[in-house]
């Protein structure tokens, strides 16, 4: 342990030395200190001796980085992170660790560069870190709390953190036929082989595996634009003393862009296409699979200074693979890390809301070849963002283009499988949304913010024949943020989701391939309610209280109902 | 637009089609297994309990037999007719019989079946109307430390749900001289290592006491000296053969094993160097640290076990090696002593 203080001490004594020595050098950082004290109670835990029903947790943490900066050419920065979980203190709960390491800078004015923890995003089709949850237009209290899980999983944006280099170049022709020309390629590697780990043979089986890609982009003009976008995910066979299973994914896509009018209305054409190439070889038994599919995405637009209207139409075959834009950023399969069990340490407890938004143990980091098993209650429509597997049909979305008095969105989807899972009737989808915002400050010409919030989903599954699936969710959300002083803010929040029917989810094994079923029953819903008082101490900074209560109802089964409880004081200091 | 534009955006377009043209399934096709049966199901052998009356505590194990034209998926309920207690089983398979399910007289909580109670069993085909059914009756109520469940009955791969691998067992085995060890093969047949993972372990062997018959393991902290990884390894005298076993840390209480970021796993080689039956009890303490855990042994933190059957010198692809195993159990105070057993 002291160790750790000793490489804290020497971090900062670095720091202060070389910022004396060196203008160069530059600072930031983050201090955050989420505290919770949490209680469940209810039908689940009536009675239990065994299942924790309170408690209290917590962490403080500092990120310290480092930007040196020897010329305008090239950076590097570094991010340090002392981090002590509440009631650790001087034992096992305190830790020091290297968050981010990157290098970055441009060659000859042409070619820029990121090295080591870098964010990285393409299409939605190719890569892409999908959202847990339609969460545009949830309360502002809510976000406060998805903000420090996302933070603290590297959750940036729809980009995914990875390990490698990333480096582009673009050139102006201003010719005729082409206007520019853009290159960008990129290296990582996503998982490590493990054969350092000594004894077994069990560990030494995972070869290196690399996630490789690029994009080759052409604007045309202002009329048109194109690009190519290659994702190349696999296995270094050799690179583990028995390389007992290997992977090739390879996800090929253009996209485009087409203006037909741009003027006061622009109206244009805009869409993806492309293919897959899975291949999964194991050695124990001998087996290889070879799995080829393609997607189309195409929709007109519409838009103006206020508003913009999209239609589309897509097709995802249903053995179309792209893990790094169809890995789900939750496990679903696990149990929350707060109150793990229910009914006396022998049903694990579901998650819920509460727990999507708030658990960081949850999250998911990695990139994974196979499809993620999802929770229906949750997205049933599109589990795996609008690259999942096996659907076509239309979609629709109406949203306005700036910000104003009132923001707001209404989107369709109106999908179908294009091959049956398990049986020859297809399943039919059906997600209308709404979100609005509405900016009542503007309204009453007053500084202080006044802003509600409003949205719905409604997710409907069908499937006729003899195994039918009829499987319905309404997620809603509310919010009201009252800045009643001087950066001294009032706020309500509201989730509810309700969720019933009967679905059959798929087992997948290591290929990919479905093996079973299980039979999914549910008829459930959970509210949350929140209220909570924020002071902004300035823009990056902020004091809250959360006063928090989900009732989880389970319609099914009453002895798995539960309520929790919960204060939260989050604390957040940047620099 | 400019002519050429078109042009261009025409080339691309037909690119793309061209490109695009390549999908395996075709519409009729269906992925995965079926999940309804044809219009032609039907039950080869009948719907039936292997018993009319069940004396669980006499340690009668109950199962169903059934044989159908095609495998399909299917469920058991069971209703007492008295009590309306209820519990189910459900499948995917050709046939019914012991392996499929077994019943030792619990139900869903919270009602209990009653003693001296009849049973409905009704089969469900999934995809068929037909539902088809049989009566048991029940004579005494379930106990905890009978057969079966105690048995690590199933090796199902990653399986972490299953809760019933390890189980208490409070009681003398040498009263039940009856009860037949059930095994789980584990085989080589290629130079592969056979490899198979126990889920999590929830209950523990301790002291027969009905009010509380069995101990969660992570309830309490333990002495790694006391803690005893109990199971019968049945031996061909091959001195080549082993089986290693990694017991599974969960050190910083994520839920999750990461042998190579956070957790410690343990490893033990067992030679497989005798002929037949043979109780085998290893101290948690002699178990060798790895992994990236706090290295400290900690059976709290205990997640799980894996279970690997090799040979050291790796065979030739002809080669074919077995054991078996059964009755894996995790002891807190000292080893298991021998019961009987034929």
């Amino acid at each position: 342990m002291k160790k750790k203080y000793v490489f804290i001490l020497s971090f900062l004594f670095v720091i202060n030395y070389t910022y004396g020595q060196n203008k160069n050098i530059s600072f930031f950082g983050l201090h955050r200190t989420p505290i919770n004290y949490t209680t469940l109670r209810g039908n689940a835990v009536s009675g239990d001796t065994i299942s924790n029903k309170q408690g209290t947790g917590g962490f403080t943490f500092i990120d310290l980085g480092i930007v040196g900066k020897p010329s305008d050419k090239i950076s590097a920065t570094a991010i340090m992170r002392g981090k002590n979980e509440f009631g650790a203190f001087f034992n096992t709960g305190a830790s020091a660790e290297i968050r981010q390491i990157t290098l970055e800078g441009t060659i000859a004015d042409k070619f820029a560069f990121q090295v080591g923890d870098i964010d990285i995003g393409l299409t939605p089709y190719t890569f892409y870190n999908n959202d847990e949850i339609y969460n545009t237009y949830e309360a502002d209290i809510f976000k406060i709390r998805r903000d420090v899980v996302h933070y603290e999983n590297f959750n940036n944006g729809n980009k995914w953190r990875v390990q490698g280099f990333d480096a582009s170049t673009k050139a102006a022709l201003n010719k005729k036929i082409l206007k520019q020309i853009s290159f960008r390629g990129f290296a990582t590697r996503s998982r490590a082989n493990n054969q350092q780990l000594p004894t077994t043979t069990l560990y030494y089986l995972n070869p290196d595996r690399l996630l490789v890609g690029g994009k080759l982009g052409v604007i045309q003009s202002k009329y048109f634009k194109t690009s190519g976008n290659l994702v190349h995910f696999f296995d270094i066979t050799g690179t583990s003393l028995d390389s007992s299973y290997s992977l090739k994914n390879t996800v090929l896509t253009n996209d485009f862009e087409v203006m037909f009018l741009d003027k006061q209305i622009k109206m244009g054409l805009r869409g993806e296409a492309g293919q897959s190439f899975y291949r999964y070889s194991e050695r124990y038994p001998l087996r290889e699979v070879n799995k080829n599919d393609y997607f189309y995405d195409a929709s007109l637009f519409v838009k103006n200074k206020k508003i913009k209207l999209e239609v589309g139409y897509r097709n995802v075959g249903p053995q179309f693979y792209s893990p790094s834009a169809q890995s789900l950023r939750i496990i679903n399969e696990i149990s929350p890390s707060m109150f793990p069990t229910v009914n006396m340490g022998n049903n694990a407890r579901v998650q819920t809301l509460l727990d999507r938004v708030t658990d960081l143990n949850i999250y998911n980091k990695s990139i994974t070849q196979r499809l993620m098993p999802f929770l229906p209650q949750y997205g049933n429509v599109q589990p795996y963002g609008i690259a999942t597997p096996n659907r076509s049909g239309f979609t629709a979305n109406i949203s306005n283009t700036q910000d104003s008095l009132m923001n707001f969105e209404v989107g369709a989807d109106l999908l179908s499988e294009i091959v049956g899972e398990g049986s020859f009737s297809l399943r039919k989808f059906t997600s209308l949304r709404a979100g609005n915002q509405l900016n009542l400050y503007k309204l009453i010409n007053t500084k202080r913010i006044i802003q509600l919030r409003g949205a719905a989903r409604m997710e409907n599954t069908t499937r006729s024949g003899s195994v039918p699936v009829n499987f319905k969710s309404l997620l809603v959300d509310a919010g009201a943020l009252f800045e009643i002083a001087k950066r001294f803010d009032f706020s309500l929040g509201y989730k509810y989701l309700n969720a019933s029917g009967n679905e059959y989810l798929a087992i997948r094994d290591d290929f990919n391939d479905i093996t079973s079923f299980n039979t999914f029953e549910m008829k459930s819903s959970q509210g949350w309610y929140t209220v909570g008082l924020q002071y902004r101490i300035a823009n990056n900074s902020i004091v809250s209280l959360h006063s928090n209560l989900l009732a989880y109802q389970n319609k099914q089964d009453a002895m798995n109902s539960f309520n929790i409880n919960q204060i939260f004081l989050f604390y957040s200091l940047g620099f | 637009m400019l002519r050429s534009d078109l042009k261009t955006y025409s080339i691309l377009i037909s690119f793309c089609i061209i490109f695009v043209s390549c999908r395996d399934l075709k519409k009729n096709d269906v992925i995965g297994p079926k999940l309804e049966v044809s219009p032609n199901f039907k039950l080869l052998e009948p719907f039936s309990f292997n018993l009319s009356i069940a004396d669980f505590q006499n340690y009668d194990t109950v199962w169903f037999n059934a044989l159908f034209s095609e495998k399909a998926y299917w469920k058991i309920n069971l209703r007492g007719l008295n009590s309306g207690a209820q519990t189910s089983f459900s499948g995917y398979s050709e046939k019914l019989n012991a392996s499929s399910a077994r019943w030792y007289g619990k139900s869903k909580p919270p009602i209990k079946f009653e003693t001296s109670e009849r049973v409905v069993a009704e089969l469900e085909i999934r995809g068929h109307e037909t539902k088809y059914y049989d009566t048991i009756t029940k004579i005494t109520n379930f106990r905890l430390d009978g057969a079966g469940n105690s048995l690590v009955n199933d090796f199902s791969f990653y399986d972490y749900g299953a809760s019933e691998f390890f189980f208490l067992i409070n009681t003398d085995w040498s009263e039940h001289p009856d009860m037949p060890l059930q095994k789980i093969s584990l085989d080589v047949s290629t130079s592969a290592p056979a490899m198979s993972y126990l889920g999590s372990i929830k209950y523990l062997a301790k002291e027969r006491n009905p009010s509380k018959p069995y101990y969660l393991l992570q309830d309490q902290n333990y002495d790694p000296k006391e803690v005893y990884l109990n199971l019968y390894v049945l031996g061909y005298g091959n001195g080549n053969n082993y089986i290693q076993f990694n017991l599974l840390e969960d050190d910083n209480n994520d839920q999750k094993f990461e042998g190579n970021k956070f957790d410690d796993f343990y490893i033990y080689d067992l030679k497989l160097d005798w002929i037949g039956w043979k109780l085998v009890s290893i101290p948690y303490s002699s178990f060798l640290k790895s992994g990236k855990g706090n290295g400290v042994q900690n059976p709290k933190s205990l997640m799980g076990v894996e279970v690997i059957f090799h040979n050291k010198w790796f065979p030739a692809t002809t080669d074919h090696y077995n054991t078996s195993i059964s009755f894996i159990i995790i002891s807190p105070d000292g080893p298991l002593s021998e019961f009987s057993k034929n």
